[in-house]
């Protein structure tokens, strides 16, 4: 019998998406040496205590809130500058915003059971993806990338880390809130983050491996330029095209779910209702 | 609501369905530095419009640096340049390492060469793309096919030398019959 | 006949035999079909009667066997105060014989095909179900053929389809419930769903959504479909439609409810699932490898179909990188010469297709090898030689169509959505075409089908949920019914 509460598999699968998010689009950040897993390493451990916080404390609420808004406004920009960069800026910055809002509109009024089974299905195919094509690449891999030599520096690792915290902990307190508000148990709340987690590595190590740590930090969009270096044979030698759809699928669901956030607690009411009580 | 999403996706239909324009597809592009200048040639191939047929172009441009011989390719090419199915950089003997770094910056910066782009280097780039292709399509197809045809990996791709201070790249050799890797 | 059923509610016979004919007359004063047969009886002066009924409705062999010559023949007994109850019960052979005066219902079972008996000096009429209209014939549905298992199919009586449907489930927890739909054609609708099976909260739903139907006339289940549906506009079916007596039975028997409509082979059946799109009947009757298959099949073709043509048109437009060199020269040399964009190519191309096919099933067969050759000839090589078309795109929307044709449920989804991913290509490239599969997704996602989620198994993911979704398990394992129905167990291995 499963003894799980509903949709249980799904938050996994959600938070999967929402820590990928907008870090997969240009993680490792620039700057990034060596020490950049250290520093995601201790992003990480930092977030745990903080989702003991969050369930246990309610009156971090209010800025979680905050918190979640700022998120979804960065994920958006981030996002549409991935586009405008890929689309060759062939096309007005107006339609490429109109092309990702919409979606984000009607999302906005879906009901999270509808998130949740979107994000079991989109979720299953970014994970496979992930995990695809990194052992694609992995003929190319020099591990001697992520070899550290010498003792870490602590001012270097401070400064490793400090770019993590904005990718990895704060959306982890964000989506232990919406958790929280869901219904989800502790344990399904922290596989789910612990999943996301390593998603999040795999795509990071994915280019760190390829193109060492510096240069990876150095490239616009990271993840994308790693997946576009697989060939097979000479018909399939450019899929970043895949990562696109990654992109795509991540930014929306962690917009989507930091707007779930932020109505659920100013009046734990859906968009719909909101509008149609005017 | 409605109506707001009804207005909003009306323009879309004044948008227009665009042809794609003609371009120049850039399959190889060779360097060399000599008297203080640097020479670029690229590969262009290009299809007519009207008879289908297949043309394959040299386009060469010098420059006292890098970016000055690029800009003035740019400007000679009467059509854009489509710079993403580059796959060879073949770079002369006037080519030091430092002048490779410029070379590799370049491709790495151009947001439509990939880093896998495949480095060699040849005694004369010129002449290595002004010789026939083997195959009907360009030297540059000829080159990436033969390379993965190789047993042994040259780890000769962009982002496997970037950061490499002393990259060894394959030298390629032009011979009556073809080319071949020393 | 003048006006409506309900024209004639509260009205009464009178039980005097020429007025009641006169009557009868007036109502149906400009139908040249009703028949009068007046009758009295040889052996009696007290009897005079008149039968009523619809020319070509009723069985006239067994009216003349069964109703006139017993009733000529008639002997009355002189203890009979009732006459009509003695000829109800002990002289006519008709299989029903039901007693009304109640004009209104007279008038209902005449136009259904009974006929009308009214005795002088009585003001109980009889009803003589001698119904004999002339069908179709039980034949295989054109829509819905099968390799293996059952070839029967619906006609349009609905009798005869409950008959069939009878057979299949021989069972006294078959409920079949009568209600009339339609206020000129006062249609027959019967509502057929298993006792101990059926979510009674859905099936109150349904008949609450029958009975504020307004509408002049039902002639087919479409009708019905359109008006009760809760997404009414929604490009994909939210209510299944069959025309084999064994899908019914299979979906009674997972707890589902069905509505037969008179009139029309095709029967409805509720709440209906995004997975039923991609069943077919065969899965049950071949081994489950070829059922999978199968399914997996369609699921590709449906992707296949609606995706193919964007994905040429966005890469080949916007982000010609993505394809190999060899391939992008060979596109390019294909689609110089060309007049027309590739969006515009394709979209025509597309277009053109659909009126083949639309042309292959409306004309007369014996054209259709003929118009196979034109289209072909014309379409494929002609124009392509002419270089108004271009190859590539000639295959790819060729390979949709095609891959759309093993989908004969979602014709009208396909269409559309092939059509409004291609111009989502053109102007956006690849996410275009991401943005409106994401929102596809959620579109399907969100849609109801009677209270019941279309995306059903995905709401809880388990073998059991997804036995009988991408895949078809083999029978052993399919121990358990969808989820929306309250009695889970299907089966229990000994």
């Amino acid at each position: 019998m499963n003894k799980l509460k509903p949709f249980s598999h799904h938050f996994v699968w959600l938070s999967c998406l929402f820590i990928l998010g907008s870090g997969i689009i240009n993680l490792p950040f620039a700057f990034a040496d060596k020490l950049t897993f250290l520093g995601f390493l201790i992003a990480f451990l930092i977030a745990i205590p903080l989702t003991f916080a969050v369930i246990k404390l309610d009156f971090l609420r209010l800025p979680i809130l905050l918190l979640a808004l700022y998120l979804a406004a960065d994920a958006l920009v981030i996002f549409l500058k991935f586009i405008e960069y890929t689309l060759l800026g062939s096309r007005q910055n107006f339609w490429i915003l109109l092309l990702f809002i919409l979606p984000l509109i009607y999302f906005c009024f879906r009901k999270p059971p509808e998130i949740f089974n979107f994000s079991l299905i989109c979720g299953l195919l970014c994970g496979l993806l992930l995990i695809f094509f990194f052992f694609a690449t992995f003929k190319d891999f020099n591990f001697k990338n992520i070899y550290i030599y010498s003792l870490p520096n602590v001012k270097n690792l401070f400064y490793q880390t400090v770019p993590y915290i904005k990718t990895v902990t704060l959306p982890i307190v964000v989506l232990t809130l919406f958790a929280k508000q869901n219904n989800i148990g502790t344990a399904v709340t922290l596989s789910g983050i612990f999943s996301g987690a390593a998603l999040l590595v795999i795509s990071i190590l994915n280019s760190v491996l390829l193109f060492g740590a510096e240069m990876a930090g150095e490239l616009s969009y990271p993840y994308a330029n790693a997946i576009s270096t697989v060939t097979f044979g000479n018909l399939f030698s450019r899929l970043d095209g895949f990562s696109y759809f990654i992109y795509f699928v991540t930014a929306i669901i962690k917009i989507t779910v930091c707007v779930e956030v932020v109505k659920r607690q100013i009046g734990g009411l859906t968009l719909r209702e909101v509008i149609s009580k005017r | 609501m409605k109506k707001l999403f009804i207005i909003l996706l009306c323009p879309l239909l004044l948008c227009g369905c665009k042809q794609r324009p003609q371009e120049y597809l850039v399959t190889a592009i060779a360097a060399d530095y000599s008297g203080g200048l640097y020479t670029l040639y690229y590969e262009a191939v290009i299809i007519n419009s009207e008879t289908s047929d297949q043309k394959r172009e040299i386009l060469t441009a010098s420059g006292r640096t890098l970016l000055e011989a690029v800009e003035s390719i740019e400007k000679q090419a009467t059509l854009p340049l489509l710079m993403s199915h580059c796959g060879i950089v073949a770079v002369g003997k006037g080519i030091s390492r430092t002048k490779l770094l410029g070379i590799m910056k370049y491709c790495k910066e151009n947001r439509d060469i990939t880093l896998s782009v495949q480095f060699l280097r040849t005694d004369s780039p010129k002449q290595l793309l002004k010789t026939e292709p083997l195959s009907s399509i360009s030297v540059g197809y000829d080159l990436v096919s033969l390379i993965r045809t190789q047993k042994e990996d040259f780890k000769n791709r962009l982002f496997e030398i970037y950061k490499n201070p002393s990259p060894v790249l394959p030298k390629l050799n032009l011979t009556e019959k073809g080319y071949y890797f020393e | 006949m003048a006006g409506n059923l309900s024209d004639y509610q509260n009205k009464f016979i009178s039980g005097n035999l020429a007025q009641d004919i006169k009557a009868f007359k007036d109502i149906f004063k400009n139908d040249a079909t009703l028949r009068v047969k007046q009758i009295s009886a040889r052996k009696c002066v007290r009897f005079d009667a008149a039968l009523l009924y619809i020319d070509g409705m009723v069985d006239s062999n067994q009216l003349n066997e069964a109703v006139i010559e017993p009733l000529m023949e008639m002997e009355v007994k002189s203890c009979y105060s009732d006459l009509a109850e003695y000829v109800e019960k002990q002289l006519l052979f008709a299989r029903d014989v039901k007693t009304q005066n109640d004009i209104s219902k007279i008038l209902e079972g005449i136009l259904y095909g009974e006929a009308l008996l009214l005795i002088d000096h009585s003001k109980t009429a009889l009803m003589l179900d001698v119904k004999g209209w002339r069908t179709r014939g039980i034949k295989e549905p054109e829509n819905e053929r099968i390799i293996q298992g059952p070839r029967e199919g619906f006609e349009e009586a609905a009798l005869l389809n409950l008959a069939m449907l009878r057979r299949k489930l021989q069972t006294p927890d078959l409920c079949i419930e009568l209600t009339r739909v339609g206020r000129r054609t006062n249609t027959a609708v019967f509502i057929c769903y298993l006792g101990e099976l059926v979510n009674r909260k859905t099936l109150r739903k349904i008949k609450e959504s029958l009975s504020r139907i307004n509408i002049d006339g039902i002639l087919d289940t479409n009708y019905i479909i359109e008006e009760i549906s809760p997404h009414p506009l929604s490009l994909f079916k939210t209510a299944g439609t069959t025309e084999r007596p064994d899908v019914v039975a299979a979906r009674l028997l997972e707890g589902r409810i069905a509505v037969i409509v008179d009139g029309t082979p095709m029967v409805m059946t509720l709440p209906y699932l995004f997975s039923e799109n991609f069943q077919s009947d065969e899965d049950y009757y071949q081994s489950f490898w070829l059922g999978s298959l199968g399914r997996i099949m369609r699921y590709f073709c449906f992707l296949l179909s609606i995706i193919t043509p964007a994905l040429f048109v966005a890469i080949t437009t916007l982000h010609p990188e993505f394809l190999p060199t060899s391939f992008v020269i060979t596109v390019l040399e294909q689609r110089a010469a060309v007049p027309f964009s590739i969006v515009s190519e394709t979209l025509g191309m597309i277009l053109i297709f659909e009126i083949l096919k639309e042309t292959g099933v409306r004309m007369p067969q014996n054209i259709g090898p003929a118009l196979s050759i034109v289209g072909g000839l014309v379409v494929g090589q002609a124009a392509v030689e002419a270089k108004i078309i271009s190859a590539p795109t000639l295959i790819i929307v060729a390979l949709s169509g095609i891959a759309g044709l093993m989908l004969p449920r979602l014709r009208a989804a396909v269409f559309f959505l092939r059509f409004g991913f291609v111009i989502l290509s053109a102007f956006f490239g690849l996410y275009g075409l991401f943005s409106g599969t994401i929102l596809l997704l959620m579109y399907t996602i969100s849609l109801k089908s009677y209270d019941t989620a279309y995306t059903l198994e995905l709401n809880k993911i388990s073998l059991q949920s997804l036995k009988d979704s991408i895949w078809r398990a083999p029978w052993k394992i399919m121990l358990s019914r969808p989820i929306f129905n309250k009695n889970i167990i299907r089966q229990k291995q000994k």
